[in-house]
């Protein structure tokens, strides 16, 4: 939090005259050197339709109010399924009283002033549930302004005080004169008016549209084929290429014999970058087949080996020795001396894909002096950075094209931006534009994985059943580690990055109330095992972790594991209220008959979320769950229907992962293909889903994560509860377990 | 060269005969609507209607379509029930990345064409080769029982 | 009366042929030597996972149950808006990854081998009630010519094949109904 209110201090607003009137209002904290300087012509990517600058009224980039009363409200946030061009216009509408029927949206440019200010305002960077909490300040404080500007301008307008008009669905209203001016009508006023610099916002009793749950902005046009994703642009003379990738990460094209694809009908042309060898064709289906001809020898003298059984033999080694410390409270040493028992236990995640179901792919156009880039990404500001770097373009000679993704799961937030770079490594070769798309074979074993993770819990209970002592260890690849060590970012845009621990995403915030506890990291750094964050990142292996041990420790001690937990969170009121909540709404204790029940709770990214997961697990081990019920506080609740879609999709997608997720690696080759080899949930294996909202009035939390965690090990806590066997790996078809 | 008849009307495309139908559609006849997502029939995002029963068009080679009807999302609005079933999804906010509700939107459609009241069992047995990873499948099934118990 | 005590004479035969061919069959050898080649490739996956006794196919050599919830249907070609042809091609097709032939489906259920001996098998494909009222000579031709029994000898990518070659398969299938199908 203090992150966040530090940063809403440094917004402001701009704002100038248009040509042919009108208001211009930026916001954000950024420097202004960005050159996208386009204020005449709006942005017409992401399908929006192209406005004639002669029929609009222009409130800037952020904004643009059109004669007929209509607003449309630009994100900065990647709209990756998460509701991002629906959340955030609704911010902004509320302080700035607009019509919500007349608002829509769009994906802003890539320019500082959309940056998140979540990232201290330098970045576009879609990750860590922070798009509505990120943004929220600005938004309110850029709406309020502009509220008030037009206010101001229609108090001019009839010479009356200002502060005897009032907003009501993009109208200012005269109640004594008996008059009404739209915001419309009003805009170029207002663009005469001066800013103020602090604006009112509303008191949240009063918003109308915050806490509200209109439809999904975009759900029109994602129903009829219409919406466009990276993968469906489409411009004059358009070539197609996939790449050929070396079978062990980092290998390298040594031979390339490219006779027989050159060959194939439609195939232009075979050109070897650094991520592999490019086929470029006139379709996507002859640059298929021209991949298929493509004969490569690879250099893998440095080329990956990892391999999943021995990595897990180092990591389980290594959860021997004492790691980088990220969490101490009292004396662990000690307590554990005096303890009547020290009890522990290992866990161990593979990597897992995050599968999106639109593929990568990215379209460049390069001239040799400019370029025009169109993909989807939750990495849009350091994706530009990459391209400058491989095209030897300046920021200013890019126009960059956020679209909105089919997915993202952090796969699309990529700090390093590597399916952008190779995209454009293949457009610098070709200067004619160039869609490059990754097949789902090409997704799958294309790295950047949920990295692997081995965790150590361990507890120290007193004769008297108290846990006295708590240590939890994590073995990965930490890929903010990474980071670090490469000194990239710092390099790249010219900023330093906080101390390293700040960043991570281990579990410190173990919420029970126990006075020693060591947590420790191992951030393992391997170059050539590309690994990313996925959905929650560490929180999903640390809290699976956490939330089994502690059921161990409550049936250990004699305990109902809700009434334990509850004791040991006594001063974690919003832990306790949504572990309350969820076992009022999931019946616990009182599962139906042949079922099993498990509960967990954990709180991150300013929300807390507790889960009652129903299980029946049959002789032959077929295992079926039944019914996730979640309990969510986010404090306050932008789109109500969104953070509930958002707990669902959570819920689904741990399944997933706690189910079936795993990419298994043989001497550097990744074994699995498609989803034939890689199972992800489907509608059959899908329980009943209940959601309930237990804000607390608490700042916005984050939600797109938030729904993951638990339910892994709220599931392994109610096979316990069936079968009374423990779980200390995943997926479970590991386990034997037959999927219902 | 092949003569195709999509949503009602003929193109003819030259192209290899072993070209998928998805991308005859996507590039072209630029219908963007129907989508690649695993080029193997196990993910249902390019699922058309192929004389009107839910086919992978991304193992379809072109060859194979002949003289059959080829239905797409962008046209199955102009049929009473894929009307309904856009409406619902768009009523029930369905898509979250919204990138695998055409296939589930034309599998939906045939389903309460074929079954004006489908049970639990028969949205599993028509829905589950649609896969779905922002896991929208509570709302897909909320939203089927709704045009059923409200519309037909 | 008579018909009573045929029917348990056949019953009885029946029983003890069973009991004995299971035998036989737990060894892997069917009691006529001339049906034993037919029984091995007839019970290779390629021809089980279609031809079983459940409401769904299999697939892959360890024959697990069809992926994507996909079942049987009441006319053997799947739901009724997930057909078996919604992905299954006249041909294999995605680099083989998605096996095809013309009219892949499933065997009615009367055809199902599943759990079935040797004799059994051999007395169910004989069957006229069970087989879709084919005499020998029709097994024969089907078994040398459908274009879905010949796919199970290129059924693509990494499937492996019936234990005998298509040639030695139709040569053995002649053999025995030559013989007047012996079981």
């Amino acid at each position: 939090m203090s992150k966040l209110t530090k940063l809403s201090r440094r917004h402001f607003i701009r704002v100038s005259v248009m040509a042919g009137g009108g208001l211009l209002v930026a916001c954000g904290g950024g420097s202004s050197s960005s050159k996208n300087n386009n204020t005449s012509t709006p942005p017409t990517d992401n399908g929006g339709e192209p406005t004639n600058p002669a029929e609009a009224f222009q409130v800037g980039e952020f904004m643009r109010i059109s004669t007929d009363n209509k607003i449309t409200i630009l994100v900065g946030a990647a709209e990756i399924g998460q509701g991002a061009l629906t959340a955030i216009p609704m911010i902004v509408a509320e302080e700035l009283d607009a019509d919500w029927s007349q608002v829509s949206s769009e994906s802003s440019p890539v320019a500082a002033r959309f940056n998140n200010p979540y990232f201290a305002n330098l970045l576009q960077f879609t990750v860590a549930s922070s798009a509505t909490r990120g943004y929220f300040e600005g938004q309110r404080s850029v709406g309020a302004a502009v509220r008030q500007m037009l206010v101001n301008a229609a108090a001019k307008r009839w010479e009356v005080p200002a502060s005897s008009l009032r907003t009501e669905s993009s109208y200012v209203i005269d109640d004594i004169g008996g008059r009404r001016a739209s915001y419309g009508e009003l805009s170029s006023e207002a663009a005469q008016e001066r800013v103020p610099t602090n604006p009112s916002l509303k008191n949240p009793a009063n918003y109308r549209i915050i806490g509200s749950s209109p439809q999904r902005l975009d759900a029109a046009d994602k129903t009829d084929g219409s919406f466009q994703y990276g993968i469906d642009v489409d411009i004059p003379n358009m070539l197609t290429a996939v790449i050929a990738r070396p079978p062990r990460f980092n290998g390298q094209a040594l031979n390339v014999d490219d006779n027989a694809a050159l060959a194939v009908p439609g195939v232009r042309g075979v050109y070897t970058i650094l991520g592999g060898v490019a086929v470029v064709a006139d379709d996507f289906w002859a640059a298929e087949k021209g991949r298929k001809a493509l004969q490569v020898q690879w250099n893998e003298l440095l080329a990956g080996r990892t391999d999943s059984d021995t990595q897990r033999n180092a990591y389980n080694l290594r959860l021997n020795l004492p790691g980088l410390p990220i969490r101490i409270d009292g004396l662990v040493l000690t307590a554990q001396l005096f303890a009547s028992e020290t009890v522990s236990a290992d866990y161990y995640f593979p990597f897992m894909a995050h599968a999106a179901m639109e593929p990568l792919n990215v379209v460049v156009d390069y001239d040799g002096s400019s370029a025009e880039i169109w993909t989807g990404t939750q990495s849009a500001t350091l994706d530009k950075v990459f391209a400058g770097l491989v095209l030897g373009l300046l920021p200013d000679q890019i126009n960059f094209h956020v679209m909105p993704s089919g997915g993202g799961f952090g796969r699309r937030g990529n700090p390093l931006a590597d399916y952008v770079r190779d995209a454009c490594a293949v457009a610098k070769q070709i200067r004619q534009p160039v869609k490059v798309i990754w097949t789902r074979e090409d997704d799958m074993k294309g790295g950047y994985y949920r990295p692997a993770a081995a965790v150590r819990v361990s507890a120290s209970i007193d004769s008297a059943n108290n846990i006295t002592a708590w240590t939890h260890r994590s073995v990965t690849q930490d890929v903010t580690a990474l980071l670090y060590a490469e000194n990239l970012l710092d390099s790249l845009a010219d900023f330093t990055l906080p101390p390293l621990k700040e960043l991570t995403d281990f579990e410190t915030g173990m919420p029970y109330k126990i006075d020693n506890v060591l947590m420790d990291a191992h951030l393992t750094v391997n170059l050539n095992m590309p690994a990313l964050w996925m959905r929650s990142v560490n929180k999903f292996s640390d809290v699976f972790a956490q939330e089994t041990f502690i059921d161990e420790l409550a049936l250990k001690v004699n305990k109902n594991p809700y009434n334990f937990r509850r004791d040991l969170l006594s001063e974690k009121p919003r832990h306790r209220a949504v572990l309350d909540a969820v076992a009022d709404a999931a019946n616990w204790g009182f599962p139906a008959s042949g079922r099993s029940q498990g509960i967990a709770v954990m709180g991150h990214w300013n929300s807390f979320v507790a889960q009652v997961v129903e299980v029946s697990v049959s002789a032959n081990r077929e295992l079926t769950v039944h019914r996730v019920v979640s309990a969510v506080d986010c404090g306050t609740a932008v789109n109500p229907d969104l953070v509930i879609a958002q707990v669902e999709s959570a819920v689904i997608f741990a399944l997933s992962s706690i189910l079936f997720g795993e990419i298994l690696l043989e001497d550097g080759v990744v074994q699995q293909s498609n989803f034939d080899d890689y199972p992800v949930l489907r509608m059959y294996q899908t329980p009943a889903i209940e959601t309930i909202i237990v804000n607390s009035g608490n700042p916005v939390g984050g939600v797109g994560e938030l729904g993951v965690p638990c339910v892994g090990p709220a599931l392994a806590n109610a096979i316990f509860g069936a079968i009374g066997e423990r779980i200390r790996e995943l997926p479970l078809t590991r386990s034997n377990f037959k999927i219902a | 060269m092949f003569t195709i008849r999509v949503n009602g009307i003929a193109h003819t495309v030259d192209v290899s005969e072993d070209k998928p139908l998805l991308w005859v559609l996507r590039e072209n006849l630029k219908l963007t609507g129907s989508k690649y997502g695993c080029g193997q029939a196990l993910c249902g995002a390019c699922t058309v209607h192929i004389d009107g029963q839910p086919t992978r068009s991304c193992v379809m080679p072109i060859s194979a379509v002949g003289d059959k009807q080829v239905r797409t999302i962008e046209d199955i609005g102009n049929e009473h029930i894929g009307g309904l079933v856009q409406a619902t999804w768009q009523e029930l906010n369905v898509p979250q990345c919204g990138y695998c509700q055409s296939g589930q939107i034309m599998a939906a459609t045939a389903l309460l064409k074929d079954n004006s009241s489908p049970s639990d069992q028969d949205i599993d047995k028509a829905l589950s080769g649609n896969i779905c990873r922002c896991g929208t499948y509570p709302r897909i099934r909320k939203a089927i029982h709704k045009i059923a118990t409200e519309q037909l | 009366m008579t018909t009573t005590i045929t029917r348990t004479a056949r019953l009885m035969v029946t029983l003890t042929f069973v009991g004995f061919s299971s035998l036989l069959a737990h060894n892997a050898f069917a009691q006529s030597p001339l049906f034993q080649p037919l029984y091995e490739v007839l019970t290779h996956p390629r021809c089980m996972n279609c031809h079983t006794i459940t409401d769904f196919p299999r697939q892959g050599d360890e024959r697990r149950r069809h992926a994507q919830l996909v079942v049987r249907g009441t006319d053997n070609h799947g739901a009724p808006t997930l057909q078996c042809s919604a992905c299954h091609q006249d041909e294999n097709v995605a680099d083989d990854a998605v096996p095809g032939a013309p009219h892949w489906g499933l065997a009615p259920l009367s055809m199902g081998w599943e759990g079935l001996n040797a004799s059994q098998l051999c007395q169910a494909l004989k069957d006229s009630s069970k087989n879709g009222n084919r005499s020998l000579a029709d097994l024969l031709k089907h078994m040398s010519e459908d274009s879905l029994v010949l796919w199970a000898w290129t059924p693509g990518g990494n499937r492996s094949t019936p234990p005998l070659s298509q040639p030695a398969f139709v040569e053995a299938v002649q053999a025995w109904v030559n013989a007047g199908g012996p079981c």
